[in-house]
């Protein structure tokens, strides 16, 4: 869709409404509730493992570039540094977007000095392997079996290298925790990966872990606006079902165009 | 304005334009650089959200309207173009930083010796042949006559006489080196899925009994062992042929499957509208920059 017609235009204000209201219902002190997701209480525990055996963890982005997604896993590398540096424990985050890789080591580098331990920061450690899918992904699992990581995290934008990246942290034995936006991918990080975070629960997981009233305000308007399409799939689906052929249903369906 | 910047340039005329942009550039640096800490996190701010208020009225505002007899076409469309490709250029010249990143880190890897270092050594041994090569082979391309060719300064023309070896060694590094590479370690999907599954296929609850009665379905379903020997004596048009093997697999893929794939696409959008939202109304405080703002 290359402009909105005025059908999406109502739609997309509606939401963002919506999630404004949230936001700022939160910050005025609103106490919200968010749902446990597992996946997201693991990371402390597999910073904690890798704190024990004495080993690395690694942190990829996958492909994501200068992007929403690629902004959201180093928010999520972010508080991985932060409870790592608390820790004392080595994180590698793995770039395969060179915007990525500097806006990555200074959240990383800035989770380190929040986080009291500013020493323990090694720039090594970010390290921007490939632009080119294939290449990133043996470069990242070479970082794997080489460092002998404990604990892998996938967080990003991914496509094919998602099973390669998750095949290769389960054959050394590293705790995997993986979050993606890519639906295509999910499967495949499913079967291999300790904890999944999928689709939605993506873009909660900095509110989820930071617990701020601007981002839970944020996830409590998505869920009021996904309640708002539900409300409207239901709808139309009773329509198309009762009356399929009445002027007012083509009308209606003539709204939300495909494309 | 869109036209003197996009208007072609040569010979000394391009070289004084790109010396005052880049004078221009660097002068706006230093400018920024002199500036307190919060007027920085204020012309963030700012910036960001006449960026993505940009983006915003592109999409929203029709491409053409009709005012009357008139036709209004959108203001912002014709802007969308050149500002990509000046992201793209803006994007290109961070490679250079990732270029710092690997040098820097293989380096270190060869100069101290450390264990592995034979793998810095074949990185800056792959990336000079590979610059090397296809940059002789993009400056002197084959086909130029030997006419072109004697046009050329002595030295340049050294290395067009050599068009054909120049092309050829870019040939095998790309093609028959990364191109291979890159499809070698593709192929090994195949083998990690079969890895994957035999791990993820097994009786241990009730989610998992499902994970496999579908998956065997669906591997019936696609092959003849269960097109032809299982459900193959079902005739097509009849009462049960939607309980044709192919059927039941395209129904789980189609149907159950594709339920559940809008639903996560559903929550996805709505969750990237909202964080869209945070990041272009500033509101992502705290996550990327320092706390006070």
């Amino acid at each position: 869709m290359q402009h909105a017609s005025w059908t999406v235009g109502i739609l997309l204000a509606l939401l963002a409404g919506l999630i404004l209201y949230a936001i700022f219902t939160a910050r005025r002190g609103k106490r919200l509730f968010i749902r446990r997701i597992p996946g997201l209480n693991a990371i402390d525990e597999a910073v904690g493992r890798a704190a024990e055996m004495g080993r690395p963890m690694l942190f990829a982005t996958g492909l994501s570039g200068l992007d929403i997604n690629g902004l959201q896993a180093l928010a999520v590398a972010g508080h991985v540094a932060r409870v790592a540096a608390r820790y004392a424990t080595r994180l590698i985050l793995c770039v395969a977007d060179p915007q990525l890789y500097a806006i990555g080591e200074e959240t990383v580098r800035d989770a380190y000095q929040r986080a009291g331990r500013p020493e323990l920061f090694v720039p090594e450690d970010v390290r921007f392997l490939s632009d080119q899918q294939f290449a990133f992904a043996t470069a990242a699992s070479g970082v794997m079996f080489r460092e002998k990581v404990s604990s892998n995290f996938f967080f990003g934008y991914y496509y094919a290298e998602a099973l390669i990246l998750s095949e290769a942290g389960q054959s050394i034995g590293a705790m995997q925790v993986a979050g993606t936006p890519a639906t295509t991918q999910l499967p495949f990080f499913v079967v291999s990966c300790d904890y999944t975070i999928m689709g939605e629960e993506y873009y909660a997981t900095t509110a989820y872990l930071t617990r701020e009233p601007t981002l839970l305000g944020s996830v409590v308007g998505q869920d009021w606006g996904k309640i708002i399409i539900l409300l409207l799939i239901v709808f139309s689906t009773l329509a198309l079902s009762v009356a399929p052929n009445a002027n007012w249903v083509k009308y209606w369906v003539n709204l939300f165009p495909a494309g | 304005m869109k036209e003197f910047f996009a208007t072609p340039r040569h010979g000394w005329e391009l070289t004084g334009f790109i010396t005052a942009c880049a004078v221009i550039f660097f002068l706006i640096l230093f400018v920024i650089h002199l500036t307190p800490s919060s007027f920085k996190k204020r012309m963030t701010i700012v910036l960001t959200f006449v960026a993505g208020l940009y983006y915003l009225l592109e999409f929203l505002i029709p491409a053409e309207t009709h005012i009357g007899s008139r036709v209004v076409t959108n203001p912002l469309t014709s802007f969308k173009e050149p500002l990509s490709t000046a992201l793209m250029i803006t994007g290109s010249l961070a490679l250079l930083l990732g270029v710092y990143n690997l040098f820097r880190i293989n380096g270190r890897l060869l100069m101290r010796r450390k264990t592995g270092w034979q793998n810095g050594l074949a990185f800056f041994i792959g990336f000079f042949s590979m610059l090397t090569m296809a940059m002789l082979n993009f400056y002197f391309p084959t086909g130029r006559t030997p006419e072109e060719i004697a046009k050329l300064k002595p030295l340049a023309q050294t290395f067009a006489n050599g068009a054909d070896q120049w092309k050829g060694w870019y040939n095998v590094l790309f093609y028959g080196g990364f191109s291979a590479l890159g499809a070698t370690v593709f192929s090994l999907l195949a083998f990690y899925i079969v890895s994957a599954a035999y791990r993820a296929f097994r009786v241990r609850s009730p989610e998992a009994v499902m994970l496999l009665a579908a998956a065997m379905i669906m591997m019936l379903g696609l092959t003849p062992l269960g097109t032809y020997f299982l459900t193959g004596w079902i005739q097509p048009d009849s009462a049960l042929a939607g309980l044709k093997m192919e059927s039941i697999a395209e129904w789980i893929l189609t149907i159950l499957n594709g339920a559940a794939q809008r639903a996560l696409i559903f929550g996805i959008a709505v969750g990237l509208i909202a964080t869209s939202l945070r990041i272009w109304l500033s509101l992502e405080r705290g996550q990327f920059f320092d706390v006070e703002m």
